[in-house]
């Protein structure tokens, strides 16, 4: 007995510090991450992008031109109230490109530095909160701790434990999301450099925002010409819309033409009914990528090339769809229908009052895979877009624009990535509520 | 009753998603000029400065008949889109294209041989191994557009750190593998050199041993000859025998670009595209020409190629454009401007860079030698690259596994 509780002292000492490492790990990054978000939105918002200053530093004047007035009108507000530390800071951060020369990067730097400053005086804030996180949750456990009995510590270590093997799987879940949000914020060059001191430190040091500006165009001063129209609606938030468009229309015409399809072949009578469901089932043993070439043919002899609606009408049609909704619907009791069908329901009443609402769940299901695969459905809208009109590009078209030969702009694929996660998201997390009250309806009689 | 919103919510949403998205036509102001369509990979910058161009070109009075609208294709699917868009007749007039892909569409029959304008009067101002890529069956079916190369990036810093000389790099793979020895530390795990193990990463090798990977006709397979085998060796040694290789090449590891921005590779093959990255990280490093070998310093080439498709009813003052796009002074702009390396020869008289290293580069494309021009180098690619890591692993001699390569590329790619 007194081996035992000294067992579980030492494991709780053990759990309790691996809690407060993770935790002071966890919320030390998103810390700094909000108060990288923070500082790179309010110091960086009129600068242009580092690229586009490149050129104006490399041509002899390192800050030459439009970047010093925006430069000079930051630096009371990043200095703030320490002025002679920042001021001295900044002046060194000047100072080292022009000891090595006039390099393309002298300008850039200085660009960044606003916010690297108002970053790193935030940083012991930052720290702070994440250790008074910690601690909040030392003294929590340590009172329940203390409140258990003792021979129920026992159970309270085991849940312990769970809870903190289950946040530590949260972790690996969402570090790459968490990456890719840290990611887009990189200005470029920096993207693939690890922190030496500490690898798991991956929020970068001197955040921007120039990708996000760059991806939806909104870096151009006020004072530059205006461009012509195609080039304006190049932007992400067009590709964004548009592949919305697709994806949610396709999703939901796929579902509706499956469900009755499935319909009619698992309750309803018709003469070749098993012949002609083998022989739809036979078209799936072809790999799909062998229709692709002569659906590319009759959209284009129809003349809809480059139209929203080519993106996905030869999808429209699914097998697949129409055999997982056969094989769930004729799961529902065919004397469902008849006691409907004798209280005077018409077919379109069956259809929408009971075979629907039955087969939420499923539908839901084949909604959310059809989305999907529109949303990233790369080959066949690249081979139907009009590139001569940005208004039928979408999304994962869009995305590829950003990879050159040899280089990818990492940090512009990652903000752009940013946007094309967030309707699957959403929509996940709507339809997991539907998913479990579809599957739960009717399984208690009360 | 619960009632259910969401439906209701999602039904609005969608109407103003229509009503943003349902306009899907954009007028482009008419000039009243004939349109040459011109398809393109270029990035934001490249693509700025390719309308100046283009203004500058539709200025002159020879050309006030012609208006070329350039459309910005993504790289990554330029070959299915172009392939797609020829068959059915919606294709460009003129397009810029990888280097590896004037091959099939010439034997394709898609696109114009160049002799057709009288290009054998000019090809001369061209360097010759962006221009051999273009040379298909003894014609030339596109003229470079933009060029690359790779060359030896070495980290000073490293260099420091092992009491060598930063200013001095390695000028043959003798002096290469001592250096590198010297700085491979594999317990603190950083290592001389980290390499791809791809053939386009290769070819370095390759042509610095003087080895002809296809013959002239584009026939025979020379990948079995004695100089191929003796490359080929001798890169697999660097990683199997002096261990100054650091496996960059396997899957999962560190690659060589990542290792060297993070100090754990000295050296690496590189090209310029990633000197702008490199220089914002903030590393100090310096770039050298390929270690020479038996046939002196060489490199591969990379980089793109323009040309006119078959379907254009306008393909003269699509070459036309063309060569005023790569003549020596609009070439000299761009790649001054860019800091990218010139096609034409002549643009070498006409400017240099204040930057060192992108010099370097304009020096190893004067040695450089032009890649295997087949018809799907990418297939070249899957049959070769299997060989040669087995080779650097061990499982095969050298001369086993490129006389098997051989045989298999006149098997499969060169009967395309």
């Amino acid at each position: 007995m007194e081996q035992s509780s000294a067992f579980r002292v030492a494991a709780f000492v053990a759990l309790t510090a691996g809690m407060v490492l993770l935790s002071f790990g966890i919320s030390g990054q998103i810390f700094k991450f909000g108060s990288m978000v923070l500082s790179s939105m309010t110091a960086s918002s009129e600068i242009s992008s580092p690229t586009e200053s490149v050129p104006a530093g490399s041509s002899g004047m390192p800050a030459a031109g439009d970047p010093t007035p925006s430069v000079g009108g930051e630096t009371p507000v990043a200095v703030g109230s320490t002025p002679s530390v920042g001021g001295g800071t900044l002046a060194a951060v000047g100072s080292k490109p022009l000891a090595d020369g006039p390099t393309p990067a002298g300008s850039a730097m200085v660009l960044k530095s606003a916010a690297t400053l108002r970053m790193a005086g935030l940083a012991p804030l930052a720290n702070g909160l994440a250790a008074l996180v910690s601690l909040i949750l030392m003294a929590f456990v340590l009172r329940r701790w203390i409140a258990t009995q003792a021979d129920l510590r026992g159970r309270f270590l085991k849940t312990f434990f769970l809870y903190e093997a289950l946040s530590m799987a949260v972790v690996v879940v969402l570090f790459p999301f968490f990456w890719m949000l840290c990611t887009s914020f990189k200005p470029s060059g920096q993207e693939l450099i690890i922190n030496e001191a500490n690898p798991f430190d991956i929020v970068p040091n001197e955040p921007t925002t120039a990708n996000f500006l760059k991806v939806l165009k909104w870096d151009k001063p006020a004072g530059a010409p205006v461009e012509d129209e195609i080039e304006r609606k190049k932007n992400f938030s067009t590709y964004f819309l548009n592949s919305l468009l697709v994806a949610s229309t396709a999703a939901f015409l796929v579902t509706l033409f499956s469900s009755m399809a499935g319909y009619v072949f698992a309750k309803k009578e018709l003469p070749y009914k098993g012949y002609l469901f083998a022989l739809l089932m036979g078209t799936m043993m072809i790999p799909g990528m062998m229709y692709m070439v002569p659906q590319f043919f009759m959209i284009s002899k129809m003349g809809l090339c480059g139209s929203k609606l080519a993106m996905f009408l030869p999808h429209l049609a699914s097998v697949f769809g129409v055999f997982m909704l056969k094989q769930f619907m004729e799961t529902i009791p065919g004397s469902l229908l008849e006691a409907a069908r004798i209280d005077g329901a018409s077919e379109w009443q069956l259809f929408s009052i009971i075979i629907v609402p039955l087969s939420m769940p499923i539908l839901l299901t084949l909604f959310l895979l059809t989305f999907l695969f529109h949303w990233s459905n790369f080959l066949w809208q690249l081979i139907v877009t009009d590139f001569a009109n940005p208004l039928s590009i979408t999304l994962p078209v869009g995305l590829a624009l950003f990879r050159g030969q040899y280089t990818s702009d990492l940090g512009l694929i990652m903000s752009a990535s940013c946007f094309s996660i967030v309707p699957i998201a959403v929509l996940f997390m709507i339809a997991q509520r539907y998913f479990i009250e579809g599957m739960t309806q009717g399984a208690v009689k009360e | 009753m619960n009632k259910n919103y969401l439906p209701w919510i999602f039904g609005i949403f969608y109407l103003f998603l229509l009503a943003a998205t349902w306009n899907d036509r954009v007028d482009v102001n008419a000039s009243g000029r004939t349109i040459l369509q011109f398809w393109h990979t270029y990035n934001d910058d490249e693509e700025k400065l390719l309308k100046e161009v283009i203004a500058e070109w539709e200025a002159q009075p020879a050309n006030s008949n012609w208006a070329i609208r350039p459309i910005r294709i993504p790289f990554d699917g330029h070959k299915p889109k172009i392939r797609t868009a020829l068959t059915v007749g919606l294709g460009p007039d003129f397009a810029r294209v990888d280097w590896s892909f004037v091959c099939e569409l010439a034997r394709k029959n898609a696109c114009v041989d160049l002799e057709t304008f009288g290009f054998s009067k000019i090809s001369d101002q061209y360097l010759s191994a962006p221009l051999n890529t273009n040379r298909i069956d003894g014609k030339y079916y596109g003229l470079p557009d933009q060029t690359t190369c790779v060359a030896l990036f070495y980290n000073k810093t490293i260099f420091r750190d092992a009491n060598l000389d930063p200013e001095k790099p390695p000028k043959t793979w003798d002096e290469f593998i001592e250096t590198a020895k010297k700085l491979t530390n594999s317990e603190k795990g950083t290592y001389g050199f980290g390499m791809d193990n791809t053939l386009w990463w290769t070819l370095p090798f390759f042509n610095t041993f003087g080895a002809k990977l296809i013959s002239d006709d584009g026939k025979k397979c020379l990948l079995d000859s004695e100089a191929a085998v003796k490359a080929l060796e001798f890169k697999a040694s660097l990683f199997s025998v002096h261990k100054i290789e650091a496996g960059a090449w396997r899957a999962g590891a560190i690659s060589p670009e990542s290792g060297f921005v993070n100090g754990r590779y000295a050296m690496i093959f590189m090209g310029p595209w990633n000197l702008p990255k490199f220089t914002n990280s903030k590393l100090d490093f310096g770039v050298a020409l390929i270690p020479a070998g038996p046939a002196g310093s060489s490199s591969n080439v990379g980089g793109t190629n323009a040309v006119i498709f078959k379907s254009s009813k306008n393909p003269r003052p699509c070459y036309d454009f063309l060569t005023f796009f790569t003549s020596a002074e609009i070439q000299a702009r761009w790649c001054k401007r860019l800091n990218q390396m010139p096609v034409n020869r002549k643009s070498y008289d006409l400017f240099s860079f204040d930057d060192k290293n992108l010099q370097v580069f304009m020096e190893q494309l004067k040695t450089s030698v032009s890649n295997p021009i087949v018809t799907s180098y990418e297939m070249l690619e899957d049959v070769v690259n299997p060989e040669m890591e087995a080779v650097i692993t061990g499982q095969k001699t050298a001369a086993d596994a490129l006389g098997n390569a051989s045989r298999k590329v006149e098997a499969k790619v060169l009967s395309l």
